[in-house]
């Protein structure tokens, strides 16, 4: 009963982890302007 | 005596002739940087760059590539 | 019943904006993002009278709404949208007593946007010592606006400005110059064209690329009964406004400002002459830097060994309070180790910013960019460049976030790409692990070789980063306006306060930012070298009982610990990248260390503790450093060499193992591509460096 619920939670925090890790990584940045710094109008220049 | 503001030495007083839109930021002129007002130089950096400035009573910074485009009369010594 | 004002802090920077809003908001705040974009968003709760509250924006320092960068932006952006939801009832212009003339042009300019505003005069202890002196009472009058004179160094004047902003409604909108007049016909034409708009409103439109509502830049032009100005046109009405603006404010402070220079001391002259000069003024700022490195070296070490040996226990007590299993031993293992790595970092982290903070603070940090940007040009970078790499020692994170004062594109890419070559905190402990090893004893001019050796390792981070700048600058083609300015504001005595706020927000960013991502590649890794495949996994136990049957218990599940290591997941990584890495001196143990790394560097050390069968002896130093020194090849040669050792010496100086990093980049520069780009010439320049290292000292 312990290892399953152990096992259980082992699961779930590295899927959550994982699915952070994805976000940060994998995801496109969800920008309003998706100009690449450096081009013109991104406010920088 | 008519110069840039790149040629002004150290504690030379000068006044703000004209201001070359072209060349110069807006910026610069929102912080006093307009004709008619008070210039002085105080310090500089070695190679004369950055220009460390007394302009209209803002105390800045430029480099001399930017105070070239700024027309000055220099008033004394 | 509690309403809710909505205040807008605007100024021009080093007016002592933020010490209002900290004076206002106290530890209320919070800071965040602009969405989509990397500016920083700083609001705040504070409490007025009756139940009512404001909620109050800092918004950042500018000098007018001409909006030349993107955080600059942000403040039209706001002002000139009514749908906003932070769109202010009230806006409080922050200006100082010495440079009053120049904060008036933004408030001018605000009031012709038909926005109440609050003159909030800042600094007013200063007023004696400058010899100012102020009619308020006309100036009110002329400005058509309530001013509250402050001092948040005296703790005056806080008062009187809450209460101005709980009457915000009493406040007149009237615009006090006419900035149309600057071309009658013209504004006439607009006016005729959008009656239904402010014309001030308009004409920042057209002056930039500001959208508000349906009307933007393109509607204005499509109307053809109006002529649009061409750029150049633009610019030179732009100039006009400008000047137009300070005859009216030269005129008014005829009356409503004296200032009596007798009366003024000039301790900024003084002191400039002596920090700006030619010699001396990069001597002190050496002398500066290197009591700064030496005090956070010597400060950190105690907290730092009372944060590992708590963590140490706080695993231990897990371990033994909560039932055996899996979900424990990630608990332990896996979660807390992974926490305690990020904070172990903290004491080191928060003295650098402490430091840093109190050097902008007392307006020291703009000489130091004056005196470093000649120098730093000829590398491609700003002398505004010189906080992010003085940062990167503490951590890259909150220094690449650091660089975005840099007005110049190209010159803060290259800082961003820079940067991470100095050496971080996370190197330390495997510089000094490995240093102890390998480096000799012995004395060159009284400093020990290991000593020396760290030194120089600094050294060379410093130097990788500007000698690459350098290549970059001459590599990358990117065209950008170089248009450099620097305010040199009077010395201060940096309020303890903005200090201490400065500081716990920088090292939030470190924890919060790095922390997470640390954590959660460290949930990851452990599950790797937890599990792994096949029989030499599984039945670790068995196979290493059977074969080593003399061994007390201990040493047996030390050594069942590292078995299962070296057949886990990472292990057949480690083993996989072997060929990759024997050129440079590693066997397959030290590659699962650098794989591991990717999480943090520090957990170099962690793991080779479990590889080389150091389990449960926990980490104290001298026993890893024992059984490293004893580690042989199959042939019977040592492991860490002199040869072996400056390779990984150079590996972790040079490589780019920093998730968090990478993630940072990326979000300040908006897309992939260079951060990939950092991570391949990194990984490539760390492996060539060892390399040749290990070939040639061998």
């Amino acid at each position: 009963m312990n290892t399953t619920i152990q096992t259980i939670l082992v699961i779930i925090t590295v899927s959550l982890a994982l699915v952070y890790l994805a976000k940060k990584f994998v995801l496109k940045p969800k920008k309003e302007s998706n100009k690449s710094c450096g081009s013109s109008g991104c406010g920088c220049d | 005596m008519q110069t840039t503001l790149a040629h002004l030495k150290r504690g030379e007083r000068g006044i703000i002739i004209d201001v070359s839109s072209y060349h110069i930021p807006l910026k610069l002129l929102e912080m006093g940087c307009l004709p008619g007002n008070n210039v002085e130089l105080v310090q500089v950096a070695p190679f004369a760059d950055p220009m460390y400035l007394n302009i209209n009573g803002t105390h800045l910074a430029i480099r001399k590539e930017t105070a070239i485009h700024i027309q000055i009369e220099i008033t004394n010594e | 019943m509690s309403k809710q004002i909505n205040v807008a802090l605007i100024g021009n920077p080093n007016t002592g904006k933020t010490s209002v809003f900290n004076a206002l908001t106290g530890l209320n705040q919070k800071v965040g993002n602009y969405p989509g974009i990397t500016v920083e968003k700083k609001e705040g709760l504070c409490k007025l009278h009756r139940g009512v509250k404001a909620h109050i924006i800092d918004l950042p320092g500018t000098y007018s709404l001409n909006a030349s960068s993107l955080d600059e932006n942000v403040v039209i952006e706001l002002l000139l949208n009514k749908n906003d939801k932070d769109f202010p009832d009230v806006a409080v212009v922050v200006s100082d007593v010495e440079n009053l003339k120049r904060n008036l042009l933004l408030f001018t300019q605000i009031k012709d946007l038909e926005i109440p505003v609050i003159l909030a005069i800042n600094m007013s202890d200063r007023m004696q010592r400058k010899g100012i002196s102020l009619d308020i009472d006309y100036l009110e009058q002329h400005l058509e606006t309530k001013i509250a004179l402050i001092s948040t160094r005296k703790n005056k004047g806080i008062q009187d400005l809450k209460q101005l902003i709980s009457n915000y409604k009493e406040l007149s909108i009237k615009p006090c110059l006419n900035a149309s007049e600057i071309d009658i016909a013209y504004f006439n034409n607009l006016r005729k064209a959008f009656p239904n708009q402010l014309l001030y409103k308009l004409w920042l439109v057209i002056t930039q690329d500001v959208n508000f509502g349906k009307t933007d830049r393109k509607t204005i032009d499509a109307v053809n009964n109006f002529k649009t100005k061409k750029p150049g046109d633009l610019k030179r009405l732009q100039q006009k406004e400008t000047i137009k603006r300070y005859q009216f404010i030269n005129n008014v402070l005829k009356k409503g400002q004296t200032i009596d220079l007798k009366n003024a001391t000039d301790l900024r002259i003084k002191l400039d002459r002596i920090l700006t000069h030619k010699v001396w003024g990069y001597a002190i700022f050496g002398i500066i830097l290197l009591t700064i490195f030496q005090a956070i070296y010597d400060w950190s070490s105690v907290p730092m060994d009372f944060i590992d040996s708590s963590f140490a226990s706080l695993s231990e007590w897990v371990k033994s309070v909560l039932p055996e299993g899996a979900f424990t031993n990630l608990l332990a293992e896996g979660i807390i180790a992974g926490i305690g790595g990020v904070v172990i970092f903290i004491p080191q982290i928060a003295f650098l910013f402490l430091f840093i903070a109190i050097l902008e603070e007392s307006g020291y940090m703009s000489r130091v960019v004056f005196l470093m940007d000649r120098v730093m040009r000829r590398f491609g970078l700003s002398g505004k460049s010189v906080v992010p790499l003085i940062s990167g020692t503490a951590c890259a994170i909150p220094a690449i976030m650091a660089t975005r004062n840099i007005e110049n594109w190209k010159e803060r890419l290259i800082t961003i790409l820079v940067t991470p070559f100095t050496t971080c905190s996370a190197r330390l402990p495997v510089y000094l692990i490995i240093i102890a090893l390998v480096i000799p004893e012995g004395r060159f001019f009284g400093l020990s070789y290991q000593a020396l050796t760290l030194m120089l390792l600094y050294l060379l981070g410093f130097l990788m980063a500007v000698f690459s700048a350098y290549l970059l600058n001459r590599i990358l083609k990117i065209k950008s306006k170089s248009f450099f300015v620097v305010e040199m504001p009077s010395y201060k005595v940096p309020l303890f306060k903005n200090v201490a706020l400065t500081v716990i927000e920088k090292t939030k960013t470190f924890v919060f930012e790095a922390g997470r991502i640390i954590l959660a590649i460290s949930i990851v890794l452990w599950v790797l070298a937890s599990y792994g495949p096949g029989e030499q996994f599984n039945n670790a136990e068995t196979i290493v009982r059977t074969e080593h049957t003399s061994l007390t218990e201990e040493a047996l599940e030390d050594k069942i610990a590292a078995h299962k290591l070296e057949h886990s997941y990472i292990g057949i990584v480690g083993k996989a990248i072997e060929p990759a890495i024997k050129p440079l001196g590693y066997d397959w143990k030290i590659g699962i260390g650098v794989v591991t790394s990717f999480a943090a560097r520090e957990v170099f050390v962690g793991t080779l503790a479990t590889i080389y069968s150091v389990g449960s002896a926990g980490e104290d130093e001298d026993t890893i450093k024992s059984k490293m020194a004893a580690e042989v090849h199959s042939n019977g040669k040592k492991v860490f060499t002199l040869a072996s050792g400056i390779s990984l010496l150079l590996f972790y100086a040079f490589a780019m193992q920093c998730m968090s990093t990478l993630a940072i980049v990326k979000r300040e520069t908006n897309s992939w591509k260079w951060p990939m780009i950092q991570l391949a010439s990194m990984t490539v320049i760390a492996y060539v460096a060892a390399l040749i290292a290990f070939q040639f000292i061998k």
